[in-house]
């Protein structure tokens, strides 16, 4: 065994990035033992830092769940990037830097003479990672706004929802919580090129291209066959035809509760029937091969949910589980609070935040055996480490320093 | 560009993942290490998903394999039979990491034991992969894309309310497990490198999108914050307390708008008066500063009912016109207004264009050309793109093989064996 202080506990990170892409890649960092420091403004407020989910709702620089998920383990510094004093204190975060996150609109960061170029003529082996909507070069690249509209400008959008109805994946911001892990995975690997050669280097994100390298054989298949795949409900189609049936998303007992099963074997089917009390379809000869199936899936699916609407969604999946037939509860935010397999896990680690009292914070994916995952302390409040960075952690400014750079308004401080 | 240096270059990745996995594997193939898929002589249960090229079945045309397996060297291998195995060893002994997304168990049940090869091999990473992962209550409970999407949360919020879950046309499930897959591997082959000491990575898919989507995503925050489920929101986006409708149709084809109200609605409700649509939002100047969110000064904070309105007067006047019409308002007028787009669309990007997003990779097989999504993430010292077709069935056995010191012949006893093809 090594001594366990993260994959990356060598590895030291400035996020200057903000609401959601940019701090996730940060917070990746964070979990594998890297030191991060997120530096904010406390004039002009993130946005994530009075996003919803609340503390009780109620607005607060302080209270937002949102925020608080997107950057535990870090360290938080305000500074106002306009005035000598803020840039002097962020070019000594730079010499302290592995890694330099930020995702301003292109050209924000040269206007500050702080774009790559300038970083490293500073440092050659600095890696700066940006993050945009649509990259740092090209016509749309200045495009201002918020991952929605790439959602929308993928194609991914039209891949999700019902085909009579519009386009359905908008819940949440879906790309800017696909596209941090791609920009950490790439950004560790030029961290290991960076140790080998010395050689420092530009990583350029553009949620567009990221997001659509999520959207399968959609591109492929329509320069190869001229066919437009889109949104299906919930069938699984291999062109225009099921790759299997049943597969779908069926009604539960209770309201707005589902259970998704997906067969693709004939002994799958065989006890599906049999744990819906129907081997009778057995017979059917609509349903007896994998092809009958595929030729009447929607009779299949009408057929279907008409048996698990008498089910509990869970007590359902246990059953057709312990038959081996894949399926799943359709879990919402409460279940998957609960849920025996993540609790087992060890998913949710139990922490405490001066403002929400209690909470449970998630731990990443994967279980590492001798570096693993680990969540150092709560998301920082705002401008909660301005001294302890610049004093005692990172900078050794001493107290006089400090206070000219308090004085010179480099260092902001939250007034509410 | 293309003989630029590969920041994996130094590495050797062999890939035993079924769909769940193999974009992992794609991953590092795209940063330059080498990839070799290892699959049964029958071929990858890939392979045999379409949809396939020119729409014609074939071991080596189906266009999922290809989007999955991109890059990667392909070798055939029965590791059921022992001497399948013995090459198999041999492959993990010359590997820095292993990627695989057997049933939990089954690979043990093979005597092929990661914990045993890891001792073997010190600095050897593992990676496996599973829906729930390697135990618990779920372990051996069967897994689907959507299987995995359901029960990691994320299959609750695609759709619409009235409707059930719609399930997205390309496995993100699969995915995000390959992404959890590939930061866990790479983090580790580097903390290899530095230390000398390898380790085994337990991926859960169900996990990786729990953390996608509700840990850092802070959907399981509405729940312990405010005591309430986020549910699905068909074309809008949901906060919670308030829904916002994103995506409207227009005479032709959809447009999307992160926020109706924000710094562009004043020039909007202009272009709305002036096509006589604009109804009870001309009559109160209250409009023109409102808000969804918490009002700042001078701003008026409206509430659902009030939005619901608004919103079904913004569809109304956006029916007037068809999607480039729109484009072309908005981009005069500064509104904040974008395409919904699909793949023709983005093929002749110019954007992508300038960029170089898409490539065209020349398939000898096929006499043609394949169009692959390019790299997420742009590299200026070393690329990540594509750097080949994916690997027709059995492609690399001799090169593979040999590079392991199997001569010939004993090749040619394997091939017979029906151990490789």
């Amino acid at each position: 065994m090594t001594e366990n202080n993260g994959a990356l506990g060598d590895v030291n990170v400035l996020d200057m990035s903000w609401v959601a892409a940019g701090p996730l890649c940060g917070v990746l960092f964070a979990y594998f033992g890297a030191t991060v420091v997120r530096v904010e403004s406390a004039v002009r407020i993130d946005v994530a830092r009075v996003s919803p989910p609340l503390h009780k709702g109620q607005p607060g620089v302080n209270n937002s769940g949102w925020y608080g998920a997107m950057n535990l383990g870090k360290y938080n510094v305000c500074l106002d990037l306009n005035t000598d004093a803020g840039k002097e204190i962020v070019w000594k975060l730079v010499d302290w830097a592995d890694v330099v996150i930020e995702g301003f609109t292109p050209g924000t960061m040269a206007d500050w003479g702080l774009g790559y170029e300038s970083l490293r003529a500073h440092k050659p082996g600095v890696i700066m990672l940006s993050l945009t909507l649509q990259g740092q070069t090209g016509p749309l690249s200045p495009m201002r706004g918020y991952g929605l509209q790439v959602q929308g400008m993928s194609g991914m959008a039209s891949l999700i929802g019902w085909p009579d109805g519009p386009p359905a994946g908008f819940t949440i911001a879906y790309p800017d919580y696909l596209v941090p892990m791609q920009a950490a995975f790439a950004t560790v690997a030029a961290l290991d090129h960076r140790d080998r050669t010395g050689e420092g280097q530009h990583l350029d994100l553009a949620q567009m291209e990221a997001t659509i390298s999520f959207t399968g054989t959609a591109a492929p298949d329509f320069v190869a066959n001229g066919r437009l795949a889109l949104r299906a409900g919930a069938r699984l189609l291999a062109g225009d035809t099921p790759v299997t049936a049943p597969h779908g998303t069926y009604p539960a007992r209770g309201d707005d509760r589902w259970i998704a099963i997906s067969v693709f074997e004939d002994d799958e089917w065989q006890a599906l029937c049999g744990v819906l009390g129907r081997d009778d379809w057995l017979a059917d000869e609509r349903f007896a091969t994998h092809d009958a199936r595929c030729a009447n899936d929607a009779a299949l699916d009408a057929a279907i949910a008409k048996e698990t609407a008498k089910h509990d969604a869970r007590e359902l999946m246990e059953r057709l589980q312990a038959v081996g037939v894949p399926a799943g509860a359709v879990l919402d935010q409460q279940q998957l609070l609960d849920d025996p397999q993540l609790h087992h896990r060890g998913h949710y680690i139990p922490m405490q935040h001066p403002v929400w009292g209690d909470f449970p914070a998630e731990l990443f994916g994967a279980r590492l055996s001798e570096t693993p995952a680990t969540i150092q302390r709560r998301a920082p409040l705002l401008a909660e480490h301005n001294e302890y960075v610049l004093r005692e952690m990172l900078l050794g400014y001493s107290e006089e320093d400090f206070n000219r750079l308090v004085a010179q308004g480099g260092v902001e401080f939250y007034s509410g | 560009m293309n003989d630029a240096p590969a920041a994996l270059a130094p590495y050797r990745v062999l890939d035993l993942t079924t769909e769940i996995g193999q974009y992992a594997g794609r991953c590092f193939a795209e940063m330059g290490a080498e990839v070799i898929k290892v699959e049964p002589p029958a071929g990858d249960a890939v392979r045999r998903i379409g949809p396939f090229f020119h729409d014609e079945p074939g071991t080596n045309r189906s266009l999922l394999w290809f989007v999955l397996n991109a890059s990667k060297k392909g070798v055939t291998l029965d590791i059921e039979q022992p001497a399948g195995r013995d090459v198999l060893r041999k492959l993990i002994a010359r590997s820095n990491l292993v990627l695989e997304s057997y049933r939990p168990g089954y690979l043990r049940g093979l005597d092929i034991d990661q914990e045993a090869l890891r001792r073997e091999h010190a600095k050897l990473v593992w990676v496996s992969l599973a829906g729930f992962g390697q135990d618990g209550p779920y372990r051996d409970y069967k897994w689907s894309d959507m299987v995995g999407q359901a029960l990691g949360g994320l299959l609750y919020l695609w759709g619409e309310l009235d409707k059930p879950p719609a399930v997205p046309r390309a496995p993100q499930g699969y995915y995000h497990a390959s992404m959890a897959a590939a930061l866990s591997g790479m983090v580790a082959l580097r903390h290899a490198r530095r230390t000398g000491h390898g380790q085994f990575a337990d991926v859960s898919m169900q996990e990786a999108i729990t953390f996608v989507l509700a840990g850092p995503g802070g959907t399981t925050g509405y729940w312990w914050m405010e005591g309430m489920n986020i549910t699905r929101s068909g074309p809008g986006i949901n906060l919670g307390h308030l829904i916002s409708r994103t995506i409207y149709p227009c005479k032709e084809g959809y447009v999307a708008v992160s926020t109706l109200f924000g710094p562009h609605f004043p020039q909007l409700l202009d272009l709305m008066q002036r096509d006589g649509v604009a109804g009870f939002l001309a009559e109160d100047p209250k409009w023109r500063s409102a808000t969804r969110f918490a009002a700042l000064p001078g701003q008026w904070r409206c509430e659902q009912a009030d939005a619901d309105a608004a919103e079904d007067l913004f569809s109304a006047w956006l029916a007037r016109y068809t999607r480039d019409e729109i484009m072309k308002l908005a981009g005069e007028h500064g509104l904040m207004i974008f395409p919904v787009l699909t793949v023709p669309d983005n093929l002749d990007s110019k954007q992508l264009e300038a960029r170089g997003y898409w490539q065209k990779i020349e398939h000898p097989d096929l006499g043609d050309t394949v169009t692959y999504p390019g790299a997420p993430i742009k590299l200026s010292a070393t690329p990540w793109r594509v750097r080949g077709p994916a690997p027709t069935l059995g492609q690399h056995n001799d090169e593979v093989f040999g590079a392991i010191g199997l001569s010939n012949d004993e090749m040619q006893s394997l091939r017979s064996a029906g151990v490789i093809s």
